[in-house]
């Protein structure tokens, strides 16, 4: 009986530990970390003026070797590959890509790299990523702000300054008219002759 | 004595044939005539309002038609108001009096259509408010609004001010008994008594208007063939354009004059002041005019001829043998040569002759325009593919004509109305011509 | 004996009930955890359906293949901050499929044969051998078409895009035979667009997109409402040979969806070049020529 009893609260235990774990590795998950046990490490390193990213893979606390790992750069509207020759894990789990030179980043040059191991058999998918202060600040070269298809306030100072001349001078003149019709009209009150 | 005598029975002369009359049976058809094109035009624009452009048969790649066309000779038509108002006023040509205003009033009606037409052709024509709220000077467009507004209210000026003594002369033979009619001419006469000071008032406003007139006039035109210039379009971007039109434009509004002379001089008989020496000299005009004119459609069409670029080449050849052919070679030689070769000779320039000639280069001019504006469109560069078969070509539609039809009308209608209101030929200024040449007859018999 | 095999029944009830409710409760912990944040909850929506009505669907049921409008925070006058877009076509892929027109007349409810691209069959010489083109919008650097706009009804954005404001557009077509690569459609009439201007307008849109009003005029906008949230245009998503790259020029980077590569690289690498380069309007779509093609030329549409 008593084993029994101690049975039944072992499966329930274990049966509520089990969930709770299967909730923490799907919120693990949303951290950008493996679902499964598997997990990426990101670390950035300098050598020689070279720029290198590092990703280790372990696999429940031990690094897994020989696992081709990935590395992208998260871009607007997708992830660019990052070129590398040996992206394959050594025997420390770690696998090291350089860093482009000339890849431009956010407006304080910040990019995003991600470090995925694709659909392996064992693994599954496994990813991370990481923010690096390595790219090229890049800003938007800002627009001419007086052109001829800029908006109407801000047209070149030659075109504006001559066609408004042209109007202000001719229609001067024009209303020096209408005022010549008045002086006309005046002239005739008191029917000189 | 003998001179005052003279003159006042000159004056009674001038006054009977030059007063308005009234309409007589033909001058009411005319009316009736006008106005029933008027009215279906009206109504093509109502259901033009109605059912938006696809009424007429531009599509995306001929998306100017007729209606711009229309446009481009009306404002080339109201050249003509400066051409005899001014440039021959200020090269003391005397003979010209009693043209100047049939070539003002026909200046300011097609100037009036011009704008109204444009306003057609707006597919949002109630935003229309947008252009002076939210212009933008960059736009050719914008330049064009300017220019054609100041010269429209300078030809109304130019119009009007000389106007002034013969409205006066109205006013007071008017009788009392027509009050209406006698209200009117008081209003706009402007209390005109035809004292030293009015006068000398009128012939320094006309003679600076006289010279502010001219670039204005070679403004609107040049401004309206930007509209085309300014695009990369084969068959418009071209340097030329702008004194090409200008040239054609004084052309046509000079054939126009000559047209109008004509049947007012025939209708009002008026063979006393509209003479043959009127005809002879306008005829010679025309025929200066004609070959300027051709020298710029020789620099228009030889020099991309020459050089026979991709689509300019393309271009080209549909004017010259293709399907545009025929049109094109009528209107470059009914309405540009022949005129010159017909008017070289005296008896080319009696009035009939020139009646006919003019309304040749008339015609002529108007479906010049339109081969300017609408071949064009079918070269894009990126060929017309994947659309119905009837993007392929424009044939105005009985809505575009008829609107086209009534905007001739209308501008008609004005100088018709014009014309019954007001002496269309200037009696103080033919007075003033007629006492000039008492004054050499006197001394000549003094002598 | 059976008292406590009673007892250990209902304890075994018990724990598995409470075993049963831990899993639910994790399992609806999952649940909430895993919603997406920025789904919006609005009860109906007003959709085209595929024979030209306007019917009213329950948000819940929307498939998310059907292109959802939004309205941005940005300046629609100044565009996405940051970003300066760019288009690369590659014309050694493009055999006429003509599926990215199809998708650019669904996204923007447009007739088929109006659609905002235009696909044209090209020889540049006589030798030379035929290709297919696909022409968007430009959206050049020095547009023609801005420029004659008498009233500012297209406008050049900071982020590159030429866009065009329909309730200022006057129907003058000056910016229509202005645009040397007749990249603009006019409404002619109302009825062309299977809907009702009246009823277009109570779907929100995102408003630097092109809308339909009668007498005004438009083109591609390069799809704000999708490249307003790092979505590619429709064109680009919906092509089955990835002719189009699209992305952004600071960034350097452009993606046909599936493949993702440097602008400049891929420039370099395949010697891309711009329509009519010489006509000064600077383009912001570039072209990778026909060499090493895909697919022979046919003629003939292939069928879909």
């Amino acid at each position: 009986m008593r084993s029994h009893t101690i049975s039944i609260k072992k499966i329930v235990s274990l049966v509520g530990i089990c969930s709770l774990m299967l909730c923490a590795q799907y919120l693990r998950a949303q951290d950008s970390t493996a679902s499964g046990e598997a997990k990426l490490d990101i670390s950035f390193s300098e050598q020689d003026s070279v720029k290198k990213i590092t990703a280790k893979l372990t696999h429940a606390g031990s690094a897994v070797a020989g696992i081709d790992i990935h590395f992208y750069v998260k871009k607007s509207f997708g992830l660019l590959p990052l070129e590398g020759e040996n992206i394959t894990t050594d025997d420390n789990g770690e696998s090291t890509i350089d860093f482009p030179t000339d890849l431009p980043g956010d407006a304080s040059g910040n990019v995003v790299v991600i470090a995925r191991v694709e659909d392996d058999e064992n693994l599954g998918t496994v990813e991370a990523s990481k923010t690096v202060n390595w790219g090229l600040p890049s800003k938007p070269e800002p627009l001419q702000s007086r052109a001829l298809w800029t908006s109407g306030n801000n047209a070149p100072w030659p075109l504006t300054i001559t066609i408004t001349s042209i109007v202000v001078i001719v229609w001067g003149i024009i209303f020096y008219m209408f005022y010549q019709l008045v002086v006309i009209k005046r002239a005739g009150k008191y029917n000189k002759t | 004595m003998e001179v005052s005598k003279i003159e006042s029975v000159q004056s009674d002369e001038l006054l009977k044939d030059l007063m308005p009359k009234k309409f007589g049976i033909q001058g009411r058809l005319w009316l009736a005539l006008l106005l029933v094109v008027i009215a279906i035009g009206a109504f093509a624009y109502y259901r033009q309002l109605r059912n938006g452009l696809i009424v007429t048969d531009m599509r995306d790649f001929t998306s100017w038609g007729i209606y711009i066309s229309n446009f481009v000779f009306f404002v080339a038509i109201s050249l003509v108001g400066s051409l005899v108002s001014a440039i021959l006023k200020l090269t003391n040509a005397d003979w010209r009096t009693p043209l100047v205003r049939i070539s003002e009033i026909t200046a300011v009606a097609a100037i009036t259509f011009a704008a109204l037409i444009i306003i057609v052709d707006m597919g949002r024509p109630e935003r229309f408010w947008h252009l002076f709220v939210y212009g933008r000077i960059q736009s050719p467009i914008l330049w064009d609004v300017i220019v054609i507004s100041t010269y429209f209210v300078i030809s109304v000026l130019l119009l009007y001010i000389p106007l002034l003594p013969d409205i006066a002369i109205c006013r007071d033979t008017t009788p009392d008994s027509s009050k209406w009619k006698k209200r009117f001419y008081t209003v706009l006469a402007l209390n005109w008594r035809g004292n030293k000071k009015q006068y000398d008032v009128i012939h320094k406003c006309i003679n600076i208007l006289a010279v502010l007139v001219i670039p204005l006039a070679l403004g609107i035109h040049t401004v309206t063939s930007w509209l085309f210039a300014t695009t990369y379009r084969a068959g418009w971007d071209s340097s030329n354009f702008g004194p090409y039109f200008v040239a054609g434009a004084f052309q046509a509004g000079c054939a126009g004059v000559i047209a109008v002379m004509y049947v007012l001089r025939n209708h009002y008989k008026l063979q006393k002041y509209i003479t043959e020496l009127h005809f002879n000299n306008m005829g010679k005009l025309l025929v200066l005019l004609s070959l300027i004119y051709l020298y710029f459609n020789i620099n228009e069409y030889l020099v991309p001829g020459y050089k026979m670029k991709t689509v300019d080449g393309e271009h080209l050849h549909e004017m010259f043998s293709g399907r545009y052919a025929p049109l094109f070679w009528s209107v470059q030689i009914f309405g540009m040569i022949l005129p010159i070769i017909v008017l070289l000779f005296r008896k080319g320039r009696k009035p009939v002759p020139m009646l006919i000639v003019a309304i040749l280069v008339v015609v002529g001019a108007w479906f010049k325009r339109f081969l300017i504006v609408v071949p064009t469109q079918l070269h894009p560069f990126i060929p017309i593919e994947g659309v119905p078969e009837s993007w392929h070509r424009y044939i105005p539609t009985w809505e575009e004509w008829a609107i086209t039809s009534a905007s001739l009308a209308g501008a008609l209608l004005i100088i018709t109305l014009f014309v019954r209101l007001f002496p269309i030929i200037p009696i103080w200024e033919t007075k003033e011509e007629k006492m000039k040449i008492n004054v050499i007859d006197t001394t000549k018999q003094a002598v | 004996m059976d008292e406590n095999q009673n007892n250990t029944r209902r304890k075994f009830l018990k724990a598995g009930a409470f075993a049963g409710l831990a899993i639910a409760g994790s399992v609806g912990a999952f649940e909430v955890l895993s919603q997406d944040d920025n789904k919006k909850k609005s009860d109906t929506v007003k959709l085209l359906s595929p024979d030209g009505k306007i019917v009213e669907v329950d948000s819940s049921e929307i498939n998310p293949q059907i292109p959802e409008f939004f309205v941005s925070d940005h300046n629609v006058r100044e565009g996405v901050p940051g970003k300066k877009f760019v288009m690369v076509i590659d014309l050694s892929r493009c055999r006429n499929a003509g599926k990215c027109k199809t998708a650019c007349s669904k996204m923007h409810y447009l007739p088929e044969d109006r659609s905002y691209i235009k696909i044209n069959k090209m020889q540049d010489s006589e030798k030379a051998s035929p290709y297919w083109m696909p022409t968007p919008c430009f959206h050049c650097d020095n547009p023609p078409c801005v420029k004659v706009c008498p009233v500012g009804a297209t406008f050049k954005l900071t982020d590159g895009v030429v866009g065009i404001d329909n309730d200022r557009c006057i129907g003058c077509r000056f910016c229509m035979v202005a645009c040397p690569y007749s990249a603009r459609v006019f409404n002619w009439s109302k009825d062309e667009f299977q809907l009702n201007v009246e009823e277009f307008k109570d779907i929100k849109q995102h408003a630097a997109c092109s809308t339909h009003a009668l007498g005004t005029v438009e083109k591609c906008d390069f799809c704000p409402s999708k490249t307003g949230h790092d979505e590619l245009p429709d064109c680009v998503v919906a092509c089955p040979n990835g002719v189009f790259y699209f992305g952004d020029e600071v960034e350097d980077v452009v993606s046909n969806g599936e493949e993702t590569v440097r602008l400049s690289q891929l420039l370099k690498d395949k010697s891309g070049y711009r329509y009519l380069e010489d006509l000064g309007t600077k383009p912001r779509v570039y072209y990778l020529p026909p060499v090493d093609r895909q697919f022979p030329f046919e003629e003939v549409k292939p069928e879909s």
